[in-house]
């Protein structure tokens, strides 16, 4: 993390830098990171209170992001603060007949860079889900697409079964939601409801009464 | 995201419902499929989604995910591919609707001009027959049956030419897009100028002989975009860019013939300074075929709209001058096989 600055390091005042004013973050377990203005405009959380908040030298409080998802963050972040900013949307674009608005957006174009940074935040470990977290927390677009991207990559072509093993996915209590006698009335869905050995869809958790 | 969890907990259920829905608009509707029922939940998050059905990126058609879908949830469908068992009197949710007319059933085309779709916006039909086309078009005119469609694209397999029937109908003031690939006389472009009296953006084939006066054709300021085929490009121009002063975007295509390409490309900038003094953005498709040498960097000179003209070379010396193409484009009406030297 060549670019952040953790608190016992941090020197006093918020410095001037060639990339503008330099702003201080702060982590919930209370480590410090140094942030010049192309990462704060890619937070429009951080941004916000950076503009509200005549900070001086205290760091912002960021108390929802622990350090070692915020570093990451903060290299995320300056990799990409000299990235073109996409075009205005142009209002004829709307009115383009090969623009579909109601396409599905696309997960298949994460650039390599984004594709191995985020490989390190896994779902065993849960730390993708505090990528995806963080990055809606701090307001990064940017961001929060790819940890969005990733997860729909990674249950392309998948069986339900095969869905909730990967994400540990909770069974509705016996009974209860899409367990529940009439769950299943007035809805469009064939949900199954009883377990089927040879189905590939869900089933209902095991009553943990009986075992 | 401070707390530590244990390995068997449910992670991803800690994402509130909007990172869900943010996360499922990335998933395919035959993926998504598989949450539905997992649990409650999730089940219920979905039952909120609005769903796109693609059939056109399907190798074979197994549509039998969409049971997982209450019909009104599904916004948009991109149908290229038969699919008989179709039914759009259950899709009244349409937004976006893709179809191919080869691969539809006779109940299925029949639904298109009969069926009302209060909501579809945006229509794209491809390989339209002649007569669905016409149809078709006279259904959007009335505005009765899509009355918030705003952005049609018709687009015919083979170019015919489109004859309108003109009989005195109220305007459809919601259409501001509308792509026809067929061939239209003058004639039928002011009845369709008066049709849709918002358009904002044209594209059209303008390239039978011009046979009536366009002075009586009331110029349309609504007009922003046009793409344009012209049987002459030169002297329609003059006459069509009077009738769209606001122009702002211009693609035009058509010939040159064995004519000067740098003579009419200067002819087209007068025009051009003239009659949209606003236009911003050109492109071109323009053809020639002559002995006379790319004579491109004048071109660019001409107009500082010209900058990005360049010229690509066919076989027997034909010419494509253009913006947006990077090959020569094979084949082409314009394409002259053979080259008598003797001509020029």
């Amino acid at each position: 993390m060549a670019t952040t600055a953790e608190a016992s390091n941090t020197t006093t005042g918020n410095t001037e830098t060639a990339t503008g004013k330099m702003i201080k973050i702060q982590s919930n377990d209370g480590q410090i990171f140094e942030v010049d203005q192309g990462v704060v405009e890619q937070s429009s959380t951080i941004k916000t209170l950076s503009d509200l908040m005549d900070v001086g030298d205290v760091p912002i409080p960021l108390p929802n992001v622990k350090a070692s998802i915020l570093g990451p963050i903060v290299d995320f972040c300056n990799h990409h603060k000299n990235d073109q900013k996409p075009e205005p949307i142009d209002e004829d674009d709307d009115d383009d007949p090969n623009k579909d608005i109601y396409e599905p957006k696309r997960s298949d174009d994460i650039c390599e860079w984004d594709l191995n940074f985020i490989k390190q935040f896994t779902v065993p470990e849960g730390t993708l889900f505090d990528i995806i977290m963080a990055a809606n927390y701090l307001g990064i677009k940017t961001l929060l697409a790819v940890g969005c991207k990733t997860i729909a990559n990674m249950v392309r072509g998948k069986s339900s079964t095969e869905v909730r093993e990967m994400f540990n996915i909770s069974y509705d209590p016996p009974g209860e939601g899409i367990n529940a006698p009439n769950a299943i009335e007035g809805q469009a869905g064939t949900v199954p409801t009883t377990q089927d050995a040879n189905a590939t869809g869900p089933s209902p958790q095991p009553d943990p009464m009986n075992q | 995201m401070g707390k530590s969890f244990s390995s068997n907990q449910p992670r991803l259920e800690l994402l509130p419902n909007e990172l869900f829905i943010e996360i499922f608009q990335y998933i395919d509707s035959t993926d998504l499929r598989n949450f539905k029922g997992l649990n409650k939940r999730i089940h219920d998050i979905i039952e909120a989604l609005r769903i796109d059905i693609n059939v056109h990126r399907m190798e074979t058609v197994n549509t039998t995910f969409l049971s997982a879908f209450n019909p009104s949830q599904i916004i948009r469908l991109d149908m290229r591919n038969p699919w008989s068992s179709m039914n759009l009197t259950s899709m009244m949710k349409l937004r976006s609707l893709t179809l191919d007319c080869g691969c539809l059933t006779r109940k299925q085309v029949d639904q298109m001009t009969t069926l009302t779709l209060p909501y579809l916006e945006r229509l794209s039909v491809h390989n339209a027959t002649l007569e669905l086309q016409k149809l078709l078009l006279a259904t959007i005119f009335r505005g009765e049956h899509f009355p918030s469609l705003k952005i049609c694209q018709l687009k015919l397999k083979p170019t015919h030419d489109l004859k309108l029937c003109n009989t005195n109908r109220l305007p459809n003031n919601t259409v501001r897009s509308l792509t026809i690939n067929s061939k239209w006389s003058w004639h039928e472009f002011e009845f369709l100028l008066n049709q849709l009296p918002h358009l904002r953006r044209l594209e059209i084939n303008l390239s039978e002989l011009y046979s009536v006066s366009v002075t009586s054709i009331h110029p349309r300021s609504s007009i922003k975009n046009l793409r344009i085929t012209l049987n002459d490009p030169l002297n329609d121009l003059k006459k069509l860019l009077k009738l769209t002063p606001n122009l702002v975007r211009l693609r035009i295509r058509g010939s040159f013939g064995s004519s000067s390409a740098l003579e009419h490309f200067n002819e087209i900038a007068k025009v051009l300074s003239d009659l949209v003094p606003g236009l911003k953005y050109f492109d071109c498709e323009l053809y020639s075929y002559s002995w006379e040498g790319s004579n491109v960097q004048n071109i660019r000179w001409l107009h500082r709209l010209y900058k990005d003209v360049q010229c690509l070379w066919g076989q027997h010396r034909n010419q494509c001058y253009a913006t947006d193409i990077n090959t020569y484009p094979t084949p082409n009406e314009y394409e002259c096989e053979y080259l008598d030297e003797s001509v020029f």
